[in-house]
């Protein structure tokens, strides 16, 4: 029973603290570009101001621009039950991977329609980018998985993250580290393949969809994709890395577990904040490109698992 | 060991497919400086001076003055980056990993993790050498595969120290 208490309150950590994540990446990217950049919590008044404001919904729109928003943040908060953020179990039965997978998808679908929706060409062309994107990385993202189902004979997000955190970390399963890296950044709409700070026509893929949506949509659809960029970055910490997650109901297990996922958080932050200052955008037909290399090293993963290296 | 055989494999599989002369360059300097603190590391825990020597080597000459050289040929030419590969970066990186496929396939019944990773730098060092038209890539495609060889040298039976400059 604990347990499951336990994982309610990791969730509602994960929920609370992921605008001051945001806030960080933000903060470190301002840094190493070499301007001050805004507060950490940021992103707390940002959301808290557009919650505010008054909603303007185009008279082209249909019911989807409507209630999208909230499909997606109710979809990113579900997700976050799924994932284990510094308490993980062997007795846990869901958290599926392919359920997890599956809900972000279904993020990126609502997205999608959102974009098709208003019928303005930025949102279409948006929409298509995007899945012209995610039909290149979900079978690499399945094939990137399915290197931790060989290594866990699990497919519970809690059992393998379980499972991982007692053996050595192998060849195979820092190649698997890097191909799901790569896929955080080409799903989450980062740097290399599309830039979430610009709203310049030509390269926008996920602020192109988003366009037509304004006042607290426009904080929900926000708040989604901002969850769905940690759970993603949570995911590449607890199943990759998860050495130190609690595996026991004490205190001190459990607050030493806290500290060392906000640690590592901030180090795959920085990587990424790096990532995104040093690299220019790839053209769009060059990202096919980088999602292959990560097919490639989720293949050769696999194969080292097969013939033990 | 773990860390460092990765690290070679990922300079690797990342060379298979980038155009950029640069790049190449600056991904080959880290599959050598890897390789060299395998040697390192093959030394600290053997004790024995020719691993140390084959490492210091390995660091002074392909990862300091091969990469220098090529940046200067580099700087004078005209294009710095490959247009027409013969075969595209995307499929470059499928067949890689088909290559890794067929190079652990070969070597099932082997214990030794370097042997394995040393025959896979040299399939991916034919593969450049053949899928490229630049002299300089291919000339880093030839440097790979000799990376190769001194991989599985480092596993074999210890060889003299005068056999093992002559394969470096």
């Amino acid at each position: 029973m604990l347990d499951y208490v336990l994982i309610v309150l990791q969730s509602l950590f994960l929920l609370i603290i992921t605008p001051l994540f945001v806030g960080i990446l933000k903060r470190m990217k301002a840094f190493i570009r070499g301007y001050q950049g805004a507060k950490i919590t940021q992103p707390y008044y940002d959301i808290k101001r557009l919650f505010n404001k008054g909603m303007v919904v185009s008279n082209s729109s249909s019911f989807v621009s409507i209630f999208g928003p909230s499909i997606c943040l109710a979809f990113s908060i579900v997700i976050s039950l799924l994932v284990p953020v510094f308490y993980t179990n062997n007795i846990i039965n869901f958290g599926n991977v392919f359920l997890v997978i599956f809900m972000l998808a279904v993020i990126k679908i609502i997205t999608t329609l959102i974009g098709l929706d208003c019928a303005s060409t930025f949102g279409g062309m948006g929409s298509s980018r995007e899945s012209f994107i995610s039909l290149f990385a979900e079978p690499v993202m399945l094939l990137t998985l399915s290197v931790l189902y060989f290594e866990s004979n699990n497919f519970n997000v809690f059992k393998i993250s379980y499972a991982i955190s007692n053996t050595d970390i192998t060849v195979a399963h820092i190649l698997a580290l890097a191909s799901f890296f790569i896929l955080v950044l080409a799903e989450n709409a980062r740097m290399p393949v599309d830039n979430p700070e610009t709203h310049l026509e030509l390269t926008m893929v996920h602020e192109a969809m988003i366009l037509d949506i304004s006042g607290r949509n426009l904080a929900f659809i926000e708040l989604a994709s901002s969850i769905k960029f940690i759970v993603f970055a949570t995911l590449l910490i607890n199943l990759f890395l998860p050495f130190g997650i609690a595996t026991s109901i004490s205190i001190y297990s459990i607050f030493i577990s806290i500290v060392i996922y906000i640690l590592k958080m901030i180090v795959v932050l920085f990587v990424i904040a790096i990532i995104r200052t040093s690299i220019a955008k790839f053209r769009l037909f060059k990202v096919p490109e980088l999602l292959a290399s990560a097919f490639s090293l989720s293949i050769i993963s696999i194969a080292m698992l097969y013939f033990n290296l | 060991m773990n860390l460092l055989i990765t690290l070679t494999l990922l300079s690797t599989v990342a060379m298979s497919g980038f155009r950029r002369l640069k790049l190449m360059t600056g991904t080959f300097m880290i599959q050598s400086l890897s390789i060299a603190f395998i040697c390192f590391f093959l030394g600290y825990e053997t004790n024995e001076a020719h691993y140390y020597a084959l490492g210091m080597l390995t660091i002074l000459i392909k990862a300091i003055v091969i990469p220098i050289i090529m940046n200067k040929s580099i700087n004078k030419l005209k294009t710095a980056r490959e247009m027409n590969m013969i075969i595209n970066g995307y499929w470059s990186y499928i067949f890689s990993s088909i290559f890794v496929v067929i190079a652990l396939m070969l070597l099932k019944n082997f214990r030794q993790d370097l042997i394995k990773t040393g025959l896979v730098l040299i399939l991916f060092g034919t593969f450049i050498l053949i899928t490229r038209k630049k002299a300089i890539n291919q000339m880093i495609g030839f440097l790979t595969v000799e990376n190769g060889i001194v991989l599985i040298e480092l596993s074999t039976v210890q060889m003299n120290l005068a056999i093992e400059f002559g394969i470096f």
